[in-house]
């Protein structure tokens, strides 16, 4: 077996850094790709750009595609918070946050309102964000169309042609079989009249977020190397029928045990005495709501 | 709340912190068309086409195309020195770089993308004489718009917004324009705009 | 709630960490990373092949830091790959460059330049040998010694077995390049489909040992792979060349071992298969039925992956489908990455309550219309 230290000192010639890692983990190439992709995906609302996708250091389905759109867009000038089912004490957010703060430094916030870029999984804050915040979303599988028609190819022809007959198909057998379309996380949308999107598994509770907010969406698929985007003011809809109309999720005489909130969407746990136990899934929220703290939370 | 930040994280170089912020001013230009962002200083050395090199610099490498069309075609050699970007033919560009005298010309040639994959069209890249005042309006409405943006240009000729409109009637496929001045201003019209012009 | 569980979460993590740790350290016999290299050699190579970078001082890190996990081990190259900068590009290389040290035919009884057996369990019998309970003495030459050819073997005196079935015309030509494109790189374009030859390859290339033998083996027992024959199996070292930064020419900078495998298919199954246009001839129908060959080539010394490799690579290419999963371009390249399969199926331990609780909504909601249809 041969050694490859010939191509070790050839690299240590050129200079080519070896120690630690750059700032943002990604090198100057890659975070050049990912922003001409995010610059297309936000050209196009709802339509998924494919990438080059990279080999990141935790893996692939944990948050890569969105953690790849962070250290692209992070700069000296911003705040970074991380939540994962709305929770920044979640493990996993917690891991995606102290990798963003080793490699740039970023300053970091639980607090909604402080963030400027906010990398999430599967929940859309309850308080309403500004245009100076973008939201980034993980995203488990980018294609809407994935259940009705497997093949990626065929997929991005159905997109193309905007032929969403077997996805309206597919919606009103649900109805026949269930008596309403039974998808409860990832509700998928039209946007701006055109795509057909996978919102991410976020619950129909956020659903109307998407429609008309102040703050752009970008959407990050690392294992299926996709990026899209819904920009700030977009039509975003909910596929339904008429005579079954999209509903959220309801909480009726439910309140957070720990803050009293009445107006989030709350997570229910079983307790040893067989009850359950109800809180935010915000924890930002929970936090503000306890501190007594107004929160404007009408998306 | 703020958590202490790491001390030992690396540090961003110069031309990486400039194109951070490059990417951040065009990114907010492009999510809220017609609206007027400030990108990063240019290199005083390059004149009128500091902004422009900003915004190439900013996306390009030798993994992408671009073409130059323009009176003024020492960029042209700037461009390739700097980014390592492979020159290529108007119509075949992924990055187009034009003054105003060319831009009708290049809103026309320039690759408009496929129906299965929009994304690979032109970003066109035009240079003006200035943003947010002129003689030129183009009234805006669409994603990224609450009711309408207006935006004034100057040095522009409407008929190279009536082609735009044209190019991007079949949407999604479509360029997306990018409007820079000397002044270091920067501006969007992605595909998605809908645009009506008042000359 | 608040920064107090956040700290939790951060302690829980990092405990998680300093058991690892002592995982990989605490011992009274610690693994040295030389005692990788020479004795774990053959996880060793399947891990550098699917991590995507050789390199074997880096590639027994990561054994030893996965605690032995071939998947895991690979995700730990592939990660520290994307930070390294691409400092140049290397020539082709081709199977004939290579230095042999093993190859058989089991086409022909003899092949130009002889069957060499070299290292292979196959003719082993799989016992358990007891004595390697304690290590042996040294009383065997150094394995390197044992692996050299008879002196002065060239790999001219190794002709591929492939070039004699041309030259008796039962193989069309070798097919030319036809343009100079750059070659699709899978580590930097997200896949389109239909896919290149090349990214193809790639792809396989750089797959899980385990799921392509489950696939090939699949295709084997009838789900749409074609049985052919080895017309040669080799491993050796391939030579890596560059350009000269100062004269421009070919230089040599290292060797890589790679098992490569050429699968002839022909006769009425060679008949359904044609090459892709753009780099092989097109089969017309009513010529001459002729033999095609699939391709497997893999780092290191993995003959198992060579050869799935090259019965996938022939289903890929077969333009007449007979609709199984294996012939599918995107069933097979999109799940033999097994770095990527692990991340998807293990992040269902991740936390997925909001979700959840949004499913019992519906589900609910479901109930309720059931119970009040049968109310009628």
């Amino acid at each position: 077996m041969v050694s490859a230290t010939g191509v070790r000192a050839l690299i240590d010639e050129r200079g080519a850094e070896f120690e630690g890692y750059t700032f943002g983990f990604l090198d100057d190439m890659a975070k050049r790709e990912i922003r001409r992709t995010i610059l297309k995906a936000v050209a196009i609302p709802g339509h998924q750009v494919p990438f080059g996708s990279r080999e990141m250091p935790i893996a692939r389905g944990w948050g890569t595609g969105g953690l790849q759109i962070t250290l692209a867009c992070v700069g000296a000038d911003d705040t970074i918070k991380v939540i994962d089912q709305g929770d920044d004490a979640s493990v996993n957010a917690v891991n995606l946050r102290r990798l963003i703060a080793k490699t740039t430094g970023a300053r970091e916030t639980l607090t909604t309102g402080e963030a400027t870029l906010i990398q999430s999984r599967h929940r859309i804050p309850e308080e309403r964000m500004t245009a100076a915040q973008i939201l980034i979303l993980q995203v488990p599988i980018p294609e809407p169309l994935r259940h009705v028609e497997r093949s990626v190819a065929s997929a991005r022809a159905m997109h193309a042609e905007a032929d969403y007959a077997r996805m309206w198909l597919a919606l009103y057998e649900d109805v026949v079989r269930n008596g309403e379309v039974t998808a409860g996380a990832g509700y998928p949308v039209m946007v701006n009249g055109r795509f057909v999107m996978a919102p991410s598994p976020i619950p129909r509770w956020d659903i109307p977020k998407l429609n008309q907010a102040d703050t752009l969406f970008l959407f990050g698929a690392g294992r299926e190397k996709r990026i899209y985007a819904v920009p700030p003011f977009t039509n975003v809809q909910p596929l339904e029928f008429d005579d079954y109309p999209f509903e959220i999720e309801a909480f009726p005489n439910m309140s957070c045990r720990r803050c009293g909130a009445t107006d989030s969407y709350l997570v229910t746990s079983p307790q040893a005495d067989g009850g359950t136990l109800s809180v935010c899934s915000d924890t930002s929220y929970c936090d503000d709501v306890l501190a007594g703290r107004k929160v404007e939370n009408q998306w | 709340m703020a958590i202490d930040t790491s001390p030992q994280a690396p540090r961003q170089t110069v031309v990486a912190d400039q194109e951070q912020r490059a990417f951040r001013a065009l990114l907010d230009a492009m999510s809220r068309p017609g609206t007027i962002h400030e990108l990063p200083e240019a290199r005083a050395t390059d004149g009128a086409w500091g902004s422009a090199l900003v915004v190439m610099q900013c996306l390009l490498d030798h993994e992408v195309t671009f073409a130059v069309e323009a009176d003024d075609r020492s960029v042209h050699e700037q461009i390739l020195r700097r980014t390592g970007a492979r020159s290529d033919v108007l119509a075949a560009a992924g990055y187009v770089l034009a003054d105003a005298a060319h831009a009708l010309e290049v809103i026309e040639m320039a690759s408009e993308g496929y129906l299965e994959e929009p994304e690979r069209s032109a970003t066109v890249v035009v240079r003006v004489d200035a943003i947010g005042s002129g003689s030129l309006r183009a009234v805006l409405s669409g994603p990224g718009i609450e009711t309408v943006q207006s935006l004034a240009i100057e040095g522009l000729d409407a008929s190279a917004l009536h082609a735009l409109i044209e190019r991007n009637a079949l949407y999604p496929t479509g360029i997306d324009i990018v409007l820079v001045d000397p002044q270091g201003r920067v501006a969007c019209l992605p595909r998605s705009a809908r645009i009506e012009v008042e000359d | 709630m608040g920064y107090s569980s956040v700290r939790g979460g951060m302690d829980a993590i990092e405990h998680a960490e300093a058991l690892i740790a002592a995982q990989v350290t605490d011992s009274d016999h610690p693994v040295a990373l030389p005692q990788v290299t020479d004795h774990v050699e053959l996880l060793l190579d399947q891990v550098m092949g699917e991590g995507g970078v050789y390199d074997l001082d880096l590639g027994a890190l990561a054994v030893k830091q996965a605690e032995g996990d071939p998947i895991e081990a690979g995700f730990l190259l592939r990660a520290y790959r994307t930070t390294l900068p691409r400092v140049g590009y290397s020539f082709p290389s081709s199977g004939r460059q290579m230095r042999i040290l093993r190859r058989v035919s089991s086409a022909f009884r003899d092949i130009p330049g002889g069957q060499v057996l070299g290292r292979t369990r196959d003719y082993t019998q799989r016992l358990l040998d007891f004595a390697l309970r304690d290590t042996p003495p040294k009383t065997l030459a150094p394995a390197g010694d044992l692996d050299a050819l008879p002196s002065g073997a060239a790999p001219e005196e190794f002709p591929l077995v492939i070039d004699t079935l041309r030259a008796d015309g039962l193989m069309h030509e070798a097919p030319r390049r036809t343009s100079d494109d750059e070659p699709f790189d899978v580590t930097r374009e997200p896949l389109r489909f239909p896919s290149t030859r090349a990214a193809r390859l790639q792809v396989l290339a750089r797959g899980e040992t385990g799921a392509m033998l489950s696939l090939a083996y699949a295709g084997m027992r009838g789900y749409g792979g074609a049985h052919g024959y080895i017309a040669e199996l080799r491993y050796g070292d391939l030579p890596v060349q560059i350009s000269h930064p100062i004269t421009g020419g070919p230089v040599r900078i290292g060797w890589v071992p790679v098992t490569e495998c050429y699968q002839v298919v022909g006769g009425d199954e060679g008949a359904q298969h044609t090459h892709d246009g753009t780099e092989d001839h097109e089969h017309v129908q009513g010529e001459n039925p002729e033999y095609v060959v699939s391709y497997g080539i893999v780092v290191g010394r993995n003959e198992r992956k060579a050869i799935s490799m090259s019965i996938l690579d022939g289903s890929l290419k077969k333009t007449t489908k007979s609709g199984a999963a294996i012939e599918d371009e995107e069933y097979v390249m999109y799940h033999i990455d097994s770095i990527e399969a692990m991340g998807f199926v293990e992040h269902l331990k991740l936390p997925h309550y909001v979700d959840f609780v949004a499913s019992v909504h519906r589900t609910s909601k479901v109930r309720e219309l059931v119970a009040a249809a049968r109310r009628g």
